[in-house]
Formats: structure tokens, sequence, C-alpha cells
């Protein structure tokens, strides 16, 4: 993919997303609660995503990534910017027109206990969709019994209910559903996050799977920097609302310029002992501003061991280092870190 | 070479629930060193939690605990509640998971750890602030004498962890139990945490028993590990051998579930199945259901914890000789099908 000629590429990406920004106001206390201010959740994210591919978002509490996934999709309404689906901009659209651009576009959540109805039996869960889209029928049966066994789960458990499952198996259950309406996207929200290591693995494999039969395309978000590059294709850093560093798995891991980049990845631990123990580990001073009144020009500045004058005046754009990895960073440079 | 502090010996908890008894923890057995660090590694209701509480004295009446606890000669699980809280802070401390619930939110963090001090130690209330103000500063609170004098909710995360750890090390403890110490955390305040962690233990000369379900953690820390699975120690030996030369099937299956950080790796392989229920445990080995190994024997003799080849290496499997053998235990899950 070349990212020359920008007015050319737009079209061919199934998703775009420019210049993405979303705010929630600050209310202030009293009678008339006037806003007073605005989280800056997500502030001017680009990125794009083709059919097949996974892109994975990863950064720290609080930096965005899941606002972003649900900007999107348009669950919050973004504040401003532009998100085009197969060429057509969906933030402009009314309730009605998103509808049917809905079953394309779908999302598994983090938490497999609170994200599925305890009173509904798994059927009318993994239906659902299709009963809101209009399809109704015994040709529903059929299908949920069918993505029930796809997702490895026993159809016949299906009359079940969501706390007769384990969590491993509540989540395929999360992801039947997503499958439900033949999605060409599915935006995936920290899915393992809540699983034990055993059965998170098990959850990875599935939706590699799913990929490879179904042709679908990830954003898949994560704070897990060791899923992150097993499951990802490309790999988007954000830190406060920002993107900071973006690129293919490998250059993201093994070519990393940003300075955050280069400490969360040496934060993360291995397990490895003896690499573990020789390894040197930047370790960040400091908590993360908050994004009601972030740092001007660079938000990273207040960390970073590189900071200059400029880092505080001007907010390093994200810069082309070759072949699309992109960072922004003054003095961004190579440290191989893991 | 370093003494003997703790022996935990047979240690069985029980809870009674209107399902009958549950018990979570089944004969757990292990020792700490002066200023070792043990790691008790486990998912979720593998009872790692229950044992450290049990230590600590921490759990409901209800519990029926049985086993023994020597903490240096005395028989923790004998001693009167008088001897019992002497030992609590002063020799024994424990730093928890959640460090927002785990301090009181109407009291400054000065006066917790100057109340935790004063408990074991008949000075002057002033005299107790200024150790809280030390033990602050040492564990890297920058403006330490104005932080004293801040509300827990006034802390980040990773500065309430480390107030946490100050109040553990406040009355230089022989011991420091940490329960999932970062699990709560960001990863870039977790290395913060967990180097203030390692630096603390040795100036006060703590040994350390770090309880946790993160294998990473467990590798830039640990000098021993007991893998635990279902209320018992299924493996127990020094760190470098649970990742170069484990024989625990288990232990296998979870270090081939974990994604590599350094480099893109192949197809994961996980265990099938979920870990078992503990009022409904499965008869004989209770890891027989998920273990690609079993064998009949698995399913009417639950193993014991037995010397395995290896020094120092303990496992409880009737088959750990054909993981001896396999060049790469991991690949023992390879051909294990997907969760029915």
């Amino acid at each position: 993919m070349t990212q020359a000629d920008d007015t050319a590429a737009t079209s061919s990406h199934l998703l775009e997303v420019e210049n993405l920004v979303k705010e929630f106001p600050v209310k202030g206390g009293g009678l008339i609660r006037r806003t007073v201010g605005a989280v800056q959740a997500v502030s001017d994210v680009s990125f794009h995503l083709d059919s097949g591919e996974t892109l994975g978002l990863v950064g720290e509490s609080g930096c965005g990534k899941s606002t972003t996934g649900r900007a999107v999709l348009q669950l919050h309404k973004p504040t401003s910017g532009s998100v085009r689906y197969n060429g057509r901009e969906l933030t402009t659209l009314s309730q009605k027109e998103m509808r049917p651009v809905r079953r394309d576009l779908q999302i598994v959540f983090q938490d497999p206990y609170a994200s599925l109805n305890p009173k509904m039996p798994v059927n009318d869960i993994v239906g659902e969709p299709m009963r809101v889209h209009g399809i109704r029928g015994p040709q529903v049966m059929d299908r949920v019994a069918d993505l029930l066994e796809r997702v490895g789960l026993n159809p016949e458990h299906g009359n079940r209910y969501p706390h007769e499952f384990s969590g491993g198996q509540r989540q395929r259950v999360g992801v039947a559903r997503a499958l439900a309406l033949d999605p060409k996207i599915i935006i995936l929200d920290e899915p393992v996050s809540a699983l034990d290591v055993s059965v998170q693995a098990g959850i990875v494999n599935l939706l590699e799977e799913l990929q490879g039969q179904l042709g679908l395309a990830y954003l898949f978000i994560a704070h897990d920097l060791s899923v992150i590059r097993h499951i990802s294709d490309r790999v988007a850093v954000m830190y406060l609302g920002r993107i900071v560093e973006i690129g293919t798995r490998t250059e993201v891991y093994e070519q990393s310029s940003h300075p955050y980049t280069q400490a969360l990845l040496s934060s993360a631990p291995i397990a490895d002992p003896d690499k573990e123990r020789a390894r040197e580990r930047i370790v960040l001073e400091g908590d993360v501003p908050s994004p009601v009144d972030p740092p001007s020009g660079c938000r990273f500045r207040t960390r970073c061991w590189k900071a200059q004058d400029i880092c505080a005046t001007e907010t390093p754009e994200l810069v082309d280092r070759g072949t699309g990895h992109r960072v922004a960073c003054h003095f961004a440079e190579v440290r191989e870190v893991v | 070479m370093s003494t003997e502090i703790l022996n935990v010996s047979d240690l069985t908890v029980g809870f009674p629930t209107d399902d009958g008894l549950v018990t979570a923890v089944r004969g757990v057995s292990y020792s700490l060193k002066e200023r070792e660090v043990l790691a008790i590694v486990g998912e979720s209701g593998s009872g790692k939690s229950v044992s450290a509480m049990a230590l600590m004295g921490l759990l409901p009446k209800t519990a029926r605990i049985t086993g023994s606890i020597r903490f240096r000669d005395e028989e923790v699980l004998d001693m009167t509640p008088r001897r019992y809280r002497e030992i609590r802070g002063q020799n024994i401390a424990m730093i928890f998971q959640d460090p927002m619930t785990s301090m009181n939110p109407v009291y400054t963090v000065g006066d917790q750890l100057a109340e935790a001090y004063r408990s074991h130690h008949r000075v002057e209330r002033k005299v107790a602030l200024g150790k809280a103000v030390e033990m602050l500063d040492r564990v890297g609170i920058p403006q330490a004498k104005d932080r004293a004098r801040s509300y827990p909710h006034e802390f980040s995360g990773g500065m309430r962890q480390r107030a946490m750890i100050a109040m553990a090390i406040i009355n230089s403890p022989d011991i420091i139990i940490a329960d999932e110490p970062t699990t709560a955390l960001d990863v870039t305040v977790q290395a913060q945490i967990l180097e203030t962690l390692v630096e603390v233990k040795d100036s006060v000369n703590a040994a350390v028993i770090l309880i946790t379900h993160d294998l990473g953690v467990v590798a830039g820390m640990a000098h021993r590990v007991l893998v635990m699975y279902a209320g018992r120690g299924v493996e127990r030996c020094d760190v470098e051998d649970i990742y170069r030369r484990p024989r625990m099937p288990y232990t296998a299956g979870l270090l081939g579930s974990i994604p590599a950080l350094d480099s893109a790796g192949g197809k994961l392989h996980p265990i099938a199945g979920a870990p078992p229920s503990l009022i409904n445990l499965p008869a004989g080995c209770p890891f027989s259901p998920r273990c690609p190994l079993v064998s009949d024997r698995c399913q009417t003799e639950e193993p014991q914890l037995l010397a395995t080849d290896l020094a120092h290496h303990e496992v409880a499997c009737h088959n750990w000789e054909q993981v001896a053998a396999s060049p790469d235990p991991t690949l023992i899950f390879r051909t294990a099908a997907v969760e029915a």
C-alpha cells in the first residue's frame, strides 16, 4: 500500500478513519451545570483497515482506544472527523440510515459476564441480531445452530442461559452473536482480557480461524502487547488520545521508534527468566496526565527522556519513516527493546 | 546458608456453603527461606489467594483450616489472637491487589501508615508520622511529607500501590505476601512497582510470597515457583525449570498458551476446556479431563507431589516421564481439540 496518493487510496480501503475527534463535555456543579471543559478522549486519529487484515490498537487505560472503536461504530457520535466504510461517510448518517450499515460492522465486548443478557437463552442471544434486521422463520434456528458449532460450542446447549457457561464459552457466544449477520468488520474490544491464560489462547485461535474462513477485518483493541503482536498484521500505539506510532507488527515491535512505544514494550514482562533478567528496562516517571488538560505540543513530553523545547510548542505529526511506518515524534529513532 | 522461616504443610481450607463443603485449598505444602522469593502461580479459583489469606488469618470464622503453618518455630494455627496480632504486620505483612479497597478512604495515607507502625511500636504519634514519611519517600513517592497528608483517592493507582508497599515494610517484616500486586495496573506502572518491590524487600531483608497468574512477572522476580491447580500444588521447582523443563502437563499447557512478546510466533496451543468447579471435582487427577496424556490411572487415583528426575523439582503427575521425554512439552497440546 503506497501512502503517496491519499485521494486515490481513499476509496480502496474497506474502512477509512480520518482526523477522528471525540470529546466528552465536563459539567460544572450547581443548578445550571454549564460545560466547563472537555475530556479529549480521542484527538485527531486517522487509520485505515482492509478486508481480511487485523489492525491492533494498543495503549494503556484511558488512552482512548475503546472510545475510538465505539466512535467508528457511531456508538459514540464523533465530535468531528470522518469515518468512511466502503467509501460511504458514516458520521452524517441518521440512526435510521445507519441501521442497515450495522449489519457489516459488529463488536465483541470485553466482559462476557456483562455483555450477555442473563435472562435470555443463548439461542435467543445469538439470533437477536437477525430478528432486529427482519430475518425470521425456521432458518434463524438453523443459522444459530450453525454459528454455535462454528465457534466451538455444542448447538444442543443453545437453550441454556449465560450463567451456565464458563467465561471462555461466554466469549464464544459473544463472537457467535457478532457473526450472525455476516459482518465485514468486527471490532474486538479487549476480547480476551477477562479470561484466564489457558482459555485466552483458545479464543485467539478461534478468531484467527474465523478470519481465515470468512475474510473478516478486525480492529483488535487490547492492552496486552503479546496478544497484539500475535494476532495483528498492523499495529497502532495510542497515548492520551493520539496515535503515536503505526506500522506493520514487525516495524512496531522490532523497529519501534517512538519513545512511548519503546517504554511500553520494554515494560511488558517476558515469560523467560534469562531474557527477562538480562533486559534493559525503560521505566517511565510519573503518571499519564489528565485528558481534560493534556500537555501542549507532544502529549508524551512530560514523561519523555528526549523532550526538548520544541516538544512543548509544536505537535509532532505522524511522519512516514518509509513503507507506511509512521511515528509522531520530533526525535524518533529506532531502538531495539524486545 | 539461609534458614527456613516459614513451613506450610498439608494446608487445607474449606468453606461450608449451601451446596456442601467447598474445599478451596487441598493439602498445599511449601517452605520459604530468608530473603527468598516464592511465586505461587495459578488461574482463577486455583486457591492461590485463599492459601495466603489463611497464612495471615484473614479468612472468615466459618472457614475450616487444617494442616500446619510454622513461622520460625511457632505454629501459627495454634497461636492466641494476641500473639497472632503481634506477628501480623510486624513479621508478616501483606500487599493486596486493589489498593483502592484495601486502604481506608477517610484517613490520610500518612495516618494509616503511622497507625500500622504504632500497633507494634510504643512511640508518639509524631514519631510514627515521621516514620511514615520516611517510608513513603523510600518507595519513591515525590514530596513525601506533603503527600502523607493526602487521602487515598487523591493518589493514582500506582502511587496507592507504592503507599501499600510502604505500609507493608514500615515494621521491617520477615515475610511480605504480595497478592497480585500489579494486576490492576497498566504495564508501564507495573514495571515501576515491581522495581520498587524488589528494592525495598532487599533493603529490609524480607522474603516474598508473590501470588500471580502472570508468568512474565514470575520470570523477572522469583527464585522458586509453586504452580497450583484446583486447590493443590501440582509442580514445585526453581524458576528456570518452570520455563525450560516443566514436568507437569498443565504447566506446559500454560506456557504454550502465552503469545511471545519477543517474536511473532506460530499458532498457540491452548489447553482444552476450563478449570473445574471446586464443588464438583473430577475423580482422580483434577487436570485429567483437560490433559492430552490422560491414562486410566489418572481417572481413579489423584497423584501426589513427588520428586522427579531433577533436583528440587516435584510434580503431581503420574505421567511426568512422558513430559520429560518430550523435546518441547508445549507441543503435547498440539492435537488437543477445540473446547466443546
